[in-house]
């Protein structure tokens, strides 16, 4: 059976940024389907750790090679901390969204000048924060480390749970009349006058505006339309421990090592930081790797000595869609007119940001926040664009 | 540095030697161990409990043994051998993971909550299975449990009285063992309720034809139950038990229809017999058989017990052939294949054992599929839940909170452990994995569904006893 179909837009990818997306086009009154390969949230939105990032990040994960540019993503931080508020409101479903405030810790004095460096870069961008010593940071969480000398606290730092918030926008999007495919996969994608036609395994679905939300696969579905990028995707872990009566009131991370560590709304410890699984079996499960947990765990041990006794319930790895430059990818692509991309680095803290700017972008509205810079051209082959919109298939 | 110099030494005469570890320390496990260490081979077991012996070759207490005398005494004998032979053993200890390399078995000494690294040359996978539970309404009474844990407390531990009656439930031949057992004990059996229809006429004439000598005793068993009086059903299913004063009233329908029955007693076993304890398995990605209709893993197995792995080998219970004359003859061929593969080549009288016990375990494994096929389960076996049933203990989830979930056409158990947090609690949805297999299967049946995934921990560790393992060097590869 062929099923045909036509919709205003086709949104590829039913992690958290379809989701959202979806959400914010159905409210809108916009004729919206959404493909998936296999179901809502699975991969990347399913296997993150769910924090809001507000205070400036200033981490590599472990093996990464590239800073990213965090000054540049502090305005956008704060705007997605407005909006998460607002998703909250909005959805009738507990997503679990937690202010927990958040401590990045420094176990050095050059760790420490590197917060206070940090510090101010937030203090311009209007993020609010305080600067705490480390009998100050003690006495706001008297179960860090000896080890830890400065730290900044961060009211807006938290989490939220993933497991709800994808679900929730996506079945908030459906009741507003968003049609869903799931274990559907798309075969090639071709453009004919000003309209996109998706040809799946099921059908074939036309539309005027095409986004590609599809995390590490972003640059598969993209070859579909001749568009060259290169994702660097890597799979990272995160363990979990049993639960405990409440302790950690805070999301904790480090100034200049990998870690991230809260304990969620069931009780759990949650322990990540971006340490990588052994290797990224794309679709399938990556195997976890022994090093990084150990490395993982002794590290979070050391600011958290409470952690030596807690029993850890398990670990799991998860693909992330980043990028060479380790930035967000948002925006129109360039000489395709109509398909839109979002993705690449923080996409969880982003969710509402980058759904509310691609809406915009597709009503050809000025975006709330400047995105100009982080379009997908800057990765693009030179060749790539000249052949955007050609279907090798069709 | 000098005793880290003579460690290494000791590690690569080791490797020399071929280590060869083994995980579990029942039946299986202990004939592979003495099959090995009589030839010289360095054999390491581990096993999780205080003893070696397993479930059915379990030791009893000191003072048990002192009062009541040895329990399976060819256990001991075997228990025996192989320590005298020089096996090491790491007792109280077990398997929660996989180096990178998959190499090494990540082991945590639970007397001590530390855990190090024991690298192989062969593995030897012989972990056992476990009883099958399906949840019905109030099962976390505390007057359920499983037969094995009837049969253990009866002959093993012989605590006394642990009630006057009993009824058992659930499916398979271990029913009739442990019904057996409980009269030997003077426990009066109210009725062996078994979900399948086994015992037929037609059915039990091919039995006797082709293993004369297992259909006895069945007849031993049969003709006990008969003697005291004990009602065998078949197609029924328990919905539900009550407490009522110092006993229970279990509830049951029958799957073709027609009147509940009640019946009163005062303990309830119930298995739906045995699941292999797969995870290391899984975790080295060994190719499994097909799903059966609990999802659980079966490896693919050969004669000796070698798997897709290179150097892995999974015999007796986890490798799905029931029975320890089964697991005792797996050990032995599988130790015996190892033999080959270091010497090179097989002597005489090695040839003749291997070749003796193929022959036997052909008769067995020929007798393990017969009885799963006289056991065949449908998906109309396990009714659907009352949504007042428990479904995950760990987690506290009640089967009403499938209602929505599992309706959806895609609700596989990913989507359903997401959506209710069923089976990611302590056990890892080892106890509720199995009926939650069924229900999403009863639901969407063109779903294939092959159990939750395994990861490391398989079971809970402590973190101090994780980083433990960031120590690395040749110390902590074996504690010999």
């Amino acid at each position: 059976m062929t099923l045909m179909s036509d919709s205003d837009v086709i949104i590829i990818g039913g992690g958290i940024l379809g989701a959202s997306l979806a959400f914010e086009l159905t409210k809108e009154s916009i004729r919206v389907q959404l493909i998936d390969r296999s179901s809502v949230g699975r991969e990347g939105s399913g296997a993150t750790a769910g924090n809001l990032h507000i205070q400036a990040v200033h981490t590599r994960r472990p093996g990464q090679v590239i800073a990213l540019d965090n000054v540049r993503l502090l305005p956008l931080q704060i705007a997605a901390s407005r909006l998460w508020d607002d998703a909250e409101q909005e959805l009738p479903e507990d997503i679990e969204l937690r202010r927990t405030g958040g401590l990045t810790v420094a176990e050095s004095e050059l760790q420490g000048e590197e917060i206070l460096l940090k510090r101010r870069h937030e203090i311009e961008a209007g993020i609010p924060g305080e600067i705490l010593s480390s009998d100050e940071a003690r006495r706001l969480l008297p179960e860090l480390g000896d080890s830890v000398q400065l730290a900044e606290y961060c009211p807006l730092d938290g989490y939220v749970n993933p497991l709800k918030v994808t679900p929730a926008w996506m079945r908030a999007a459906i009741r507003q009349g968003l049609t869903l495919r799931t274990h559907d996969e798309v075969l090639n994608i071709s453009k004919v006058s000003s309209s996109w036609i998706v040809k799946t395994k099921n059908g074939q679905f036309t539309c005027s505006k095409l986004v590609i939300v599809a995390g590490p696969w972003m640059d598969d579905i993209l070859s579909m339309v001749g568009v060259s990028i290169r994702m660097n995707p890597v799979a990272i872990q995160m363990h979990l421990t049993e639960r405990l009566a409440p302790r950690l009131p805070f999301l904790v991370q480090h100034i200049a090592e990998g870690m991230s560590i809260k304990q969620v709304s069931a009780g759990q410890i949650m322990i990540g930081g971006g340490w990588p699984a052994q290797y990224l079996a794309l679709g399938e499960t990556s195997d976890i790797s022994v090093e990084s947990m150990t490395g993982n765990l002794s590290q979070a041990v050391r600011i958290l000595p409470f952690l030596q006794k807690v029993r850890l319930l398990r670990s799991w790895s998860g693909a992330l869609g980043a990028t060479a430059d380790e930035m967000p990818i948002i925006g129109e692509v360039p000489g395709a007119e109509g398909l839109f991309v979002a993705g690449g680095t923080y996409a969880f803290t982003f969710a509402p940001l980058w759904a509310k700017t691609l809406l915009n972008l597709i009503l050809k509205r000025v975006p709330a926040v400047d995105v100009s810079d982080l379009g997908i051209g800057r990765l693009m082959n030179a060749s790539g664009s000249q052949r955007a919109g050609d279907n090798r298939n069709g | 540095m000098a005793s880290e110099s003579r460690l290494r030494g000791r590690y690569s005469e080791m490797k020399a030697t071929n280590h060869v570890v083994i995980v579990g320390g029942g039946p299986a496990g202990l004939a592979a161990a003495e099959t090995l260490a009589r030839s010289g081979v360095l054999v390491t077991i581990i096993d999780e409990n205080p003893d070696l012996g397993g479930q059915y070759y379990r030791r009893r207490t000191k003072g048990t043994t002192d009062q009541l005398g040895d329990y399976r005494i060819d256990g001991t004998h075997l228990i025996n051998s192989v320590k005298k032979l020089g096996c090491t053993v790491l007792t109280d200890s077990y398997v929660w993971g996989i180096s990178n390399d998959k190499h090494s078995l990540l082991v945590e000494n639970s007397l001590v909550g530390k855990s190090s690294r024991v690298s192989f040359d062969y593995l030897i996978v012989a972990s056992g299975g476990h009883e099958i539970h399906y949840p019905f309404s109030n099962w976390q009474s505390t007057k359920v449990m499983t037969p094995g844990m009837l049969s253990r407390l009866v002959t093993i531990d012989a605590i006394e009285p642990i009630g006057r009656r009993a009824i058992l439930v659930g499916s398979g031949p271990f029913l009739l063992a442990v019904a057996s057992h409980l009269i030997d004990s003077g426990v009066a059996v109210d009725g062996v309720f078994e979900v399948t229809r086994p015992y037929r006429v037609t059915k039990f004439s091919i039995f006797a034809l082709f293993f004369p000598g297992k259909c006895l005793l069945f007849l031993h068993y049969r003709f006990k139950l008969l003697k005291n009086g004990v009602k065998l059903a078949q197609g029924s299913r328990l919905r539900s038990v009550q407490d009522s004063g110092d006993g229970i009233i279990a509830t049951f329908d029958n799957k073709s229809g027609g009147e509940s029955v009640l019946v009163e007693s005062q303990l309830l076993g119930v298995g739906y017999g045995f699941r292999p304890n797969s995870e290391l398995l899984e975790a080295l990605n060994v190719t499994r058989e097909e799903p059966t209709i609990f999802g659980h893993f079966y490896p693919k197995v050969d004669r000796f017990g070698r798997t897709s792995q290179a150097n892995v080998f999974a015999v007796g219970e986890v490798s799905g052939i029931e029975g320890f004359k089964s697991a005792i003859f797996g050990g032995v061929l599988s130790g015996e294949r190892i033999l080959r593969d270091i010497k090179g080549s097989q002597g005489l009288k090695s040839a003749l054992i291997t070749w003796v016990h193929q022959l036997r375990s052909i008769y067995e494994e020929a007798f393990a599929k017969f009885l799963k096929k006289l056991y065949q389960f449908d998906l109309e076996d396990f009714p659907n839940l009352d949504s007042g049933v428990l479904l995950c203990r760990c987690e506290g989830i009640y089967a009403s909170e499938l209602d929505g979930v599992l309706s959806q056409s895609e609700s596989d158990m990913a989507y359903v452990k997401s959506e209710t947090r069923i089976g990611m609690g302590l056990c890892q949805g080892r106890m509720c994995g199995t009926a939650l297999n069924i229900l999403v299967k009863k639901k969407c049946p063109k779903f294939v569904s092959s159990g939750f995934s395994v990861r490391m921990p398989f079971r809970p560790v402590t973190i101090g006893s994780v980083i433990e393992l960031e120590s690395v060097g040749t110390r902590d590869d074996i504690d010999v």
